[in-house]
């Protein structure tokens, strides 16, 4: 997702609980919704720390699910 | 729903707010949901709070939404090997005269949540224990001329009780937590009492996603998981 975060357990992670959610919210299947959900929670954990970037890390998220998926 | 679960910091001067107690809350109780539909597969928790009754209204309402019975175990950081993978059944070895296999916490944890308080404190050996049976889905031993391994799928809640100058959460745990929840800045009066009433996913309900091709649309289980890697 251009988060720069490292592996691909964040990207699994999104996967799965998206799912999870679209089954909490009764959807037969998985959407854009429910993937901007959970991004943040699943993602914010995950970023490495940049120095030169004192961004809060929700913040750094909101704005690559935004870049990917529109405001 | 999930917003800014960024640690949440007092109003200071110059100190951007972190997000509103109402919605730090909601989340927890969004990810709290979450996990009793596929603790295993999202392999869990990284819950930063102190000691206290906001932590414990959390997990109240966890164990209320998770199955009765031992659904939740928790693990002292101390705890021996034998009694965390399994080890040898001295009296029923005596008894039989031949050695008999004893399961584990994690084994008996299988289907169910492990809750590790103090998970800051965990020794690197133990986080790894816990790390490869999160990866594999199973536990088991090979010693005292004995071996035995046993099905363990279950999802950890690691309690952080650490500050920001104390040790963190073991990398290799925390990397494999689907969430991680701060509640550290919540106060009683900012949780509220009801959880919210969420719709019980229906057996014919199979979520699919664009973005995994890996699960049958004809899969007669629900959630699907499978092993982390």
């Amino acid at each position: 997702m251009g988060l720069g975060t490292d592996g691909l357990r964040g990207e699994l992670t999104v996967i799965r609980a998206a799912r999870a959610l679209a089954a909490l919210d009764g959807e037969p299947e998985v959407g854009d919704s429910q993937i901007r959900r959970v991004a943040k929670p699943a993602l914010r954990h995950r970023l490495r720390r940049d120095p030169l970037d004192d961004t809060d890390a929700s913040a750094r998220v909101e704005r690559v699910v935004t870049e990917l998926f529109g405001a | 729903m999930p917003a800014g679960l960024a640690p949440a910091v007092a109003p200071d001067a110059g100190v951007p707010a972190g997000p509103h107690p109402e919605q730090v809350w909601g989340d927890a109780l969004w990810v709290q949901a979450l996990l009793t539909v596929d603790a295993h597969g999202l392999g869990g928790v990284h819950l930063r709070a102190g000691a206290g009754p906001v932590r414990d209204r959390w997990l109240a309402g966890l164990r209320s939404l998770l199955p009765a019975g031992d659904a939740l175990r928790r693990m002292p950081g101390h705890i021996a090997d034998d009694r965390l993978l399994g080890g040898l059944d001295l009296s029923a070895t005596l008894a039989l005269g031949k050695p008999v296999a004893q399961r584990g916490l994690l084994a008996e944890s299988h289907g169910g949540v492990v809750l590790v308080p103090m998970a800051e404190r965990l020794s690197a050996a133990n986080a790894g224990r816990l790390a490869a049976a999160l990866d594999s889905a199973e536990v088991g031993f090979e010693r005292d001329g004995i071996s035995a391994r046993w099905p363990a799928r279950f999802g950890l809640l690691a309690f952080d009780e650490g500050g920001e100058d104390d040790h963190p959460l073991a990398a290799t745990l925390l990397d494999r937590l689907a969430f991680q929840l701060d509640l550290r800045a919540l106060s009683l009066r900012d949780c509220g009492p009801a959880l919210p009433v969420w719709r019980a996913p229906s057996s014919r309900c199979h979520p699919t996603s664009r973005w995994s091709s890996t699960r049958p649309a004809s899969s007669p289980r629900w959630p699907r998981t499978s092993s982390r890697r």
